[in-house]
């Protein structure tokens, strides 16, 4: 692989993101749907109007969408403005910035995303590595099947349940939300323990469920090292088992599963979406359905834009560090 | 030699039961139940997935529907209490097995119409997607090309991207009230790119192999090579390609039905979980609200995921070895 | 440690193996891939194990190296190096035992070198986890120094399998085989996957590296042509089992099995420069099936000088050559005409 490969790979990137602020500019008007309008017979319906508020925003977004103007430049502004990320203000909360209100709910979804993912990779590929080890406790061969039982479920509804035992029941975690209502969120060491609190449930939720995926691939590519030539001479070296298991079996097993994780990144974040919506978990997610629940296009395009967009940036990311993991795989043309 | 490449991979299937006796009637009589002994995994899928086929479809004859309408009966009941409600003056009772929600309805009604429903979106979803992506994957397999490139790379790009946040999109700006097969058929138009994947490369390695090319030379065209060598061998493919598929979109229909954008006024499985949590029945220890319809899906998921594991060792004759 | 003398000749022996016997436990029945193998190597030798594909070369080495997986298991014999039975070492002896006392040069060295670790660290990982206590830089100087023996670069220690060739990998297997000065060293066909001359480069590296080691080698392979000028003795092995042993100059002089026979008639003449590569692949019939060997001799179905007895009594090794020289050394055959 070469340079045009990193060109490529960065184009498709691109691609991507133009092709997620064209559909959301498009949809609407193949639709003849006028956000504005819809939104405020929407109040207007809950007898919710508040004059001021009305006049001002229909005269901010008339200006704003220059829906007077050709569709070309409306086009390009609008491309323009989702590439600086200004996606305008809120109709629900109108006056602030989508950009703000998204901006608070982003660091929960991903330190959420991050860490579970992080934490079930890991304890997908140690499991699924163990399984297939045969010099490994049988105990894991135990814990495999129920583990993979889990794995066809999805993450919010094993979230249900576990809100059910672990919160309500035995009353171990909080019932849902991010943090204790009433506390402000400070950067200080009780909030983060709060915080953190909050987050088991939700995040168990999330790794519970994808331990299954990464492990049964490891499993399988685990088995595959052991069969292969740099396994029987390492063995001949008199390597030690541990480094055997680690050097040999871990480091080349895990190279598919980081490609694996990389496209299945978009499933698990559209996962993690509805899990934050069964906790009232303050990120993205919930943040998505008061938007779909107050009809605030301009919020939702506005998320929907950036999820597609940190996806693509998170495999344009684990693309460019694969090769640092495979040497095999390099982007610069030999030299 | 070269053309017993579809005998050979037949083979493959049988060595298990070769060594079985009985005459050729009384084998062909039993060979499900042999299969069975081979692909005990494959074969509890299937059961399963019927059982919650049948017991949709037959369960939802004996209940009546008007306790699945919101407000029929008194709110938050709990399991096994017999409940009276009105139906245009007419005064009924029935027995409430699991309770009734915060709406007025009637848990297990709403179970059992909900289970045929969400699989069918499932199924049908998955269906159309199916025939696109083995269409697609077809043509690209065997004529290459621009447009093979394209819808290629359309789908590895779309595979990237969550394909719940452009349902949301459409589903909002849509914004009129869908019924389930709409809400299929726009599912189904993301769906199509894992079996495109899968179907194109095993088009491709078959066409590698020489069978393909003996049978083109002997004059087959190429819709008898299409259906008469090449599809018999893809079928585990395809089959497991359609568990997956129904996985997919069943997943997709009750994420939608979860925040709220699934088709009105039916009582889809994801609908049930949306108002539940919409009334925050899992906070409020209501859980036969809940817990019907989670575990309808989970074992729903649960057939569709023993069938896929069941049909890779007929997919991948490699991974027989392992076992 | 007293030194384990050779039964009949008084020679110190570096490495004696006796009736090692190796099975397969398949679903369709025990193959007995290795069956009462028994020969040794002096010091500073060099024996070649020939034999057709699925005789059971690659099964005696891994034998050797302990390395036989399931289903497969050893279900018998001894391997003595210096006095000690590597058989019946528990795992973690055996495990400092390799590289050594004993080194492997696999067969397959394409793929016999982690493709994510560099050439230097794949080096090292055998010493260090021989409690070989060195700094950094010992290591560094070490590895320098065995890839200058092995002829290779010092810079291709910094490199990654997939940058080397096929020949240079092998050279860098041999490195790690010989890192430790083992006293028996294994070489499973090592110049199987490599071009003419590579192949001959490559054997006089390891012939040389050997005899500066004073290392008994086991060289195992397909062409006895190539071998010819390496090793001083020869085994023969046909279905799991070995026919015939004896010194080079015996066996192609004087071969007595009739299979051995074949082979050497099978081959052009050696003498000379410009011979063709001899295969053993060239021998009339097909290599038996180890599910079900034949009765006695199982070179009986194939033997042109097959006696009416040879399918029922099985022929065991016993010395064949009347050549009481002292320096001659004996020759062995499995043959009922002897
Ligand atoms: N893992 C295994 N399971 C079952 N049988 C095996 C296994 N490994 C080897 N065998 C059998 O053992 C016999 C000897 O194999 P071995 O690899 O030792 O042959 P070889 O002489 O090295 O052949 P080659 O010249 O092809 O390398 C073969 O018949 C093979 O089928
Ligand atoms: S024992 Fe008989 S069959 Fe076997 S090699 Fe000798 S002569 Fe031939
Ligand atoms: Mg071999």
């Amino acid at each position: 692989m070469t340079a045009e490969y990193l060109l490529r790979r960065i184009g498709v990137f691109f691609l991507v993101i133009w092709g997620a602020a064209t559909f959301n500019f498009i949809l609407p008007r193949i639709a003849d749907v006028n956000p504005i309008e819809e939104r405020m017979s929407q109040l207007a319906s809950r007898g919710a109007v508040t004059s001021g508020n009305t006049e001002a925003m229909i005269k901010h977004f008339e200006k704003r969408f220059g829906l007077d103007k050709p569709l070309l430049e409306q086009y390009v502004r609008y491309i323009w403005n989702f590439a600086r990320f200004d996606f305008g203000f809120s109709i629900a909360f109108f006056p602030t910035q989508v950009r703000s209100v998204i901006s608070q709910a982003l660091p929960w979804t991903l330190v959420l995303v991050t860490m579970s993912s992080l934490i079930y990779m890991f304890l997908g590929m140690a499991l699924g590595a163990l399984v297939a080890w045969p010099g490994a406790s049988r105990a894991f061969k135990l814990l495999f099947p129920p583990i993979m039982a889990l794995s066809a479920i999805p993450y919010y509804l094993v979230g249900i349940a576990l809100i059910h035992f672990f919160a309500f029941q035995l009353e171990w975690f909080p019932l849902g939300g991010g943090y204790t209502v009433g506390s402000s969120p400070g950067w200080d060491f009780d909030f983060y323990l709060d915080a953190a609190k909050h987050a088991i449930l939700p995040a168990l939720s999330i790794i519970l469920v994808s331990i299954g995926f990464s492990a049964i691939g490891m499993r399988g590519m685990m088995v595959t090292t052991q069969g292969e030539d740099y396994m029987l001479l390492a063995e001949a070296k008199g390597a030690k088992s541990w480094r055997l298991f680690a050097w040999y079996g871990v480091r080349n097993a895990m190279l598919p599963q980081i490609t694996s994780f990389a496209l299945t990144l978009g499933h698990v974040v559209s996962g993690v979406i509805l899990v934050e919506v069964v906790f009232g978990y303050p990120g993205i997610g919930t943040m998505l359905l008061q938007s779909i629940r107050n009809f605030d296009y301009t919020l939702l395009y506005g998320i929907v834009y950036l999820v597609i967009l940190s996806i693509a940036l998170a495999t344009l990311i684990l693309d460019l560090i694969y090769p640092r993991l495979d040497p095999r795989i390099t982007y610069a043309p030999r030299s | 030699m070269t053309t017993a490449q579809p005998e050979s991979q037949g083979s493959m299937l049988d060595t298990t039961i070769e060594h079985q006796e009985g005459s050729g009637f009384v084998r062909s009589l039993l060979a499900p139940f042999r299969w069975m002994r081979a692909y005990p995994t494959l074969w509890a899928g299937l059961f399963l997935l019927a059982f919650m086929v049948l017991f949709g479809i037959v369960g939802s004859q004996f209940v009546d529907p008007e306790l699945a309408r919101a407000g029929t009966v008194e709110i938050d009941l709990s399991p096994g209490q017999t409940v009276e409600y009105r139906v245009k003056g007419e005064d009924r009772s029935a027995f409430s097995v699991l309770g009734t929600d915060s709406q007025g309805r009637d848990v297990w009604a709403v179970t059992m119409l909900g289970t045929p429903l969400t699989i069918y979106v499932g199924f049908l979803a998955a269906l159309i997607g199916m025939t696109i992506g083995t269409v697609l994957g077809f043509i690209g397999g065997f004529y290459g090309g621009i447009v093979d490139n394209f819808f290629k790379s359309f789908a590895d790009m779309l595979i990237t991207v969550p394909v719940l946040m452009i349902l949301v999109v459409v589903a909002v700006t849509l914004k009129s009230s869908i019924d389930v097969t709409q809400q299929a058929l726009i599912i189904s138009a993301f769906v199509w790119m894992w079996p495109l994947r899968t179907i194109r490369a095993q088009v491709l390695s078959m066409r590698e192999r020489a069978y393909i090319s003996v049978a083109q030379i002997s004059g087959a065209n190429t819709l008898e090579v299409i259906f008469l060598e090449m599809l018999p061998n893809l079928l585990p493919f395809l089959a497991a390609s359609l568990a997956t598929a129904v996985a997919t979109a069943m997943l997709t229909t009750i994420g939608m039905d979860a925040l709220g954008l699934g088709p009105q006024n039916q009582p889809t499985l994801g609908n049930t979980i949306y108002w539940a949590l919409f009334y925050s029945a899992p906070f409020r220890g209501i859980w036969w609200w809940w817990t019907p319809p989670v575990l309808a899906l989970a074992l729903v998921f649960g057939s569709l995921y023993l069938i896929t594991a069941g049909l890779d060792p007929l997919a991948n004759p490699r991974l027989r070895r392992q076992g | 440690m007293s030194a384990e003398t050779h039964a009949n000749t008084g020679h110190s022996v570096a490495l004696d193996v006796n009736d090692l016997g190796v099975s397969y436990f398949t679903s369709s029945g025990e193959i007995k891939a290795a069956d009462g193998v028994s020969f040794s190597i002096l010091p500073g030798k060099r024996m070649g194990l020939v034999g057709e594909s699925g005789s059971g070369k690659t099964t005696t080495a891994l034998a050797l190296m302990r390395l036989i997986k399931p289903p497969g298991c050893i279900t018998k014999g001894s391997a003595v190096i210096d006095g000690i039975d590597l058989l019946s070492l528990s795992e973690e002896e055996m495990r400092t035992a390799k590289l050594s006392q004993i080194a492997l040069v696999p067969q397959g060295a394409m793929n016999s070198l982690n493709p994510v670790a560099k050439v230097k660290n794949q080096i090292i990982d055998g010493l260090r986890d021989h409690d070989a206590q060195h700094s950094a830089s010992q290591y560094r100087e070490l590895v320098t120094e065995l890839l200058d023996k092995v002829g290779l670069n010092r810079q291709v220690g910094d490199m990654y399998p997939h940058e080397l060739s096929g020949g240079m990998k092998q050279r860098v297997t041999i490195a790690i085989a010989i890192s430790m000065g083992p006293k028996v060293i294994i070489a499973d066909e090592p110049t199987s996957a490599l071009d003419v001359v590579v192949q001959r480069q490559i054997m006089e590296t390891l012939a040389e590296l050997q005899d500066e080691l004073g290392a008994a080698i086991l060289l195992i392979g397909h062409d006895i042509g190539l071998m010819a000028q390496f090793v001083d003795t020869l085994g023969v092995m046909y279905a799991g089992k070995l026919v015939e042993t004896g010194t080079l100059r015996q066996l192609l002089r004087e071969p007595k099995h009739p299979y051995t026979q074949m082979l050497i008639d099978s081959l052009p003449s050696l003498e000379r420069k410009d011979r063709k590569r001899g295969d053993l692949r060239g021998i009339p019939g097909t290599a038996p099936s180890l599910y079900a060997l034949p009765s006695g001799c199982p070179f009986h179905p194939r033997c042109p000088q097959a006696m009416e007895i040879c399918p029922s009594e099985e022929p065991l090794l016993k010395v064949v050559n009347d050549d009481h020289a002292a320096n001659q050394g004996e020759q062995q055959a499995a043959c009922l005409l002897y």
